[in-house]
């Protein structure tokens, strides 16, 4: 019997809809701060929350993003810290932990080791930018192995066969790039959206959750106006985080203050 | 067939997925795997259509001015007083590289794809100005990524670049040099993919850049077959990302008897983690959208790269340059700063021929090599590049020394 994917659950029982997925670079500015971000966001209803493994060449990743990655390696922050963080907090959390990396540091510790490690802190999903389709294969079987959803990415540049090919082997949810572009702000989203989530859910009732960009209100009400079932946001809490990483308490009330913006339901 | 690239093979790779044995592959964002599927397609196509081959040629004898002469260094020989060296004079193409190859070809491509915008990643400049240069033959728009440490050190190609109409946008991130370039230009891709072709210069990058580039440049190593009429005995050739050195060699892997020697850029030394040296000290991993030798540490972040010559200032090296040191038919060996340097301040004084310091790199293994050759022995020298752009770099490099 197959298991159920807890970050599938998640999305489909949030209180928020479209459900709500934070970002965050792990160890920016330290890993005890990560910590009190990923129990805020599960207060406030979020129903993941993707871990930034940092990477010297993040290319897919936009400035604030990439500074933020920086300011991590520059202060020590690698794989072990991270897996141990995760393991210290994982008692006290339910949310369910993504982990977002670039394929050479995954490549580096070892594929099976890298899950390994991953299974062990209790890691819902995995996340890898630069691994599409026709790289993914042996990771795709062990992540089925450890019970971690290994979710994908589907880009307006994707023609549909790719896009349904992609949704199809995708799980946890299908995470749909919002216009052509590295993380961060941007004009709008691409026009194609309504088309490609169409395409998406001809093939499939995995969820799907929009990222790149999103970070005003209005964005969230055009996805929900799209049906999306969930969605991303990362370099605007990021922004945040970097603007008051000086001060933790200013730091939390402020994101706190931002989600509330967003009209994302407070627990 | 056309004549003037290397159609024969030495062996079948890539294969489909675009791997090299381990190597190769196309790890990027999915927003660039429809682009990458097209130029496959768009690249197949032409290689294979000889009247794009011909009009590409054409330029490449009008235009660039091929074929370049395959040079007897007289008084280079006498120095060693040992084998007979050759230069592959690269240098004398248009634009003063053997950049110029594979930049015509892509533009060429760009063109039949209806992509009106270029963009480039450059290093010692050579492979902007050449792509510039293409570009302002094409009418196509053109932005040119470059480290900022970079634009300081060739500050008189970014003026070229900018004469010839292009945009030249200066990377401040990481260590402000090719590698930081590079992941700029893949960048400005990701999000201008519907309008703009990336002309990577180098053996680099995903599938089908390593095979695309290698190819373009093959009419090196297929003119020099030609002009010696018989068979050498060394070919050599230096390597950063590896495309005169991919271009130099390939019609000489499968003869047996040429042995290929590849030198790579040790910087202050091998020992030190002053170094690009990715083939010597590097272990396989993903940089820039394929599996390769790259220098980094253990947990896989990506090490700075050290060479006093801009071009092979990068941590990485192609995909086929790694099968092929994994197989052992090519030996590649690393030359420091200083070895390079002294390469380069000989064949001045000697030929009269002031060599880019890529090109340094490959000359100063002749201090190892010659002594080991008889007379009749045959050595080619890929001379990639001219080395007025590196005037300033050796000055500075001989204060620091004295």
């Amino acid at each position: 019997m197959q298991n159920i994917s807890r970050i599938q659950n998640s999305i489909q029982n949030s209180r928020n809809k479209p459900a709500f997925i934070p970002f965050v670079v792990a160890g920016f500015p330290d890993l005890e701060t990560t910590k009190d971000l990923i129990k805020l966001f599960e207060q406030k209803g979020a129903a993941a929350v993707e871990i930034g493994f940092p990477h010297s060449d993040p290319l897919a990743d936009g400035p604030v993003i990439q500074q933020a990655a920086k300011y991590s390696l520059e202060n020590g922050i690698n794989a072990d810290k991270i897996f141990n963080t995760l393991e210290e907090i994982k008692a006290e959390i339910s949310v369910p932990i993504i982990l977002f990396t670039y394929f050479n540091p995954v490549f580096k510790y070892g594929i099976k080791r890298f899950l390994e490690k991953a299974a062990a802190v209790n890691a819902a999903g995995l996340i890898i930018p630069d691994l599409p389709l026709e790289e993914s294969e042996e990771i795709k079987i062990l992540c089925k192995k450890f019970n971690m959803d290994f979710i994908m990415l589907v880009s307006p540049a994707s023609g549909t066969e790719r896009i349904q090919n992609i949704a199809r082997n995708s799980s946890g949810f299908i995470y749909l790039v919002s216009s052509t572009g590295v993380t961060g702000v941007r004009k709008d989203f691409s026009e194609k959206l309504t088309n490609i989530f169409r395409e998406i859910k001809a093939v499939t009732t995995t969820p799907v959750a929009v990222g790149f960009g999103v970070s005003a209100p209005e964005h969230v009400q055009k996805l929900r106006t799209l049906g999306a079932e969930g969605f991303i946001i990362g370099s605007a809490i990021v922004k945040i985080i970097d603007k008051y990483k000086d001060n933790k308490m200013i730091l939390l009330d402020n994101l706190h203050n931002y989600l509330k913006t967003m009209d994302i339901s407070n627990g | 067939m056309s004549h003037y690239f290397e159609k024969n093979k030495p062996y079948d790779l890539p294969n489909l997925k675009g791997r090299y044995e381990q190597f190769g592959g196309k790890y990027v964002p999915e927003t660039l795997m429809g682009a990458l599927y097209e130029l496959e397609a768009a690249f197949n196509q032409a290689w294979n259509d000889e009247s794009f081959l011909n009009e590409l040629y054409s330029l490449m004898r009008e235009y660039s001015g091929r074929p370049t002469p395959l040079y007897f260094a007289k008084r280079l020989t006498e120095h060693y007083g040992k084998g007979k060296i050759y230069l592959k004079r690269e240098d004398l193409n248009h634009t003063g590289a053997h950049k110029i190859n594979n930049a015509l070809g892509q533009a060429m491509l760009a063109k039949r794809m209806r992509k009106p915008r270029i963009i480039a990643e450059t290093g010692a400049g050579q492979h902007g100005v050449a792509t510039a240069t293409a570009c302002a033959l094409f009418g196509l728009q053109c932005e040119i990524y470059m480290g900022e440490e970079d634009t300081k050190r060739q500050s008189t190609n970014v003026e070229r670049m900018k004469l010839l109409g292009a945009q030249v946008n200066s990377v401040y991130s990481g260590s402000r040099t090719l590698k930081d370039a590079t992941s700029e230009a893949i960048r400005d891709w990701v999000t201008n993919v519907d309008n703009t072709h990336y002309i990577i210069g180098s053996t680099v990058g995903p599938h089908p850049y390593p095979m695309m580039v290698r190819n373009f440049q093959s009419v090196i190593g297929k003119e020099a077959k030609e002009q010696l009429q018989t068979l050498p005995d060394y070919v050599i050739a230096c390597i950063g990302g590896g495309s005169n050195s991919m271009g130099m060699f390939y019609s000489f892997l499968g003869e047996e008897s040429v042995k290929v020697i590849g030198l790579e850029a040790a910087g202050h030394g091998v020992e030190t983690d002053k170094t690009a040296a990715s083939i010597t000290k590097g272990t396989p991993g993903v940089l820039h959208g394929s599996m390769s030798y790259v220098l980094q540490d253990n947990y896989g972040q990506i090490q700075e790269a050290h060479s006093i010559s801009a071009g092979l200032d990068y941590p990485g090296v192609g995909p086929e340059h790694s099968y092929l040191k994994e197989t052992g038919r090519v030996k590649y060996y690393p030359i420091t700063d200083k070895q390079a340097v002294n390469a380069f301040h000989l064949l001045s004084k000697l030929e009269g021929i002031v060599p880019a310091l890529e090109s340094a790199h490959a000359l100063a293994y002749l201090e190892e090599l010659m002594p080991t050759t008889s007379k009749n022995e045959m050595v080619v020298v890929c001379l990639s590049g001219r080395g007025d752009k590196d005037q300033q770099s050796v000055l500075n490099f001989k204060e620091i020394g004295q």
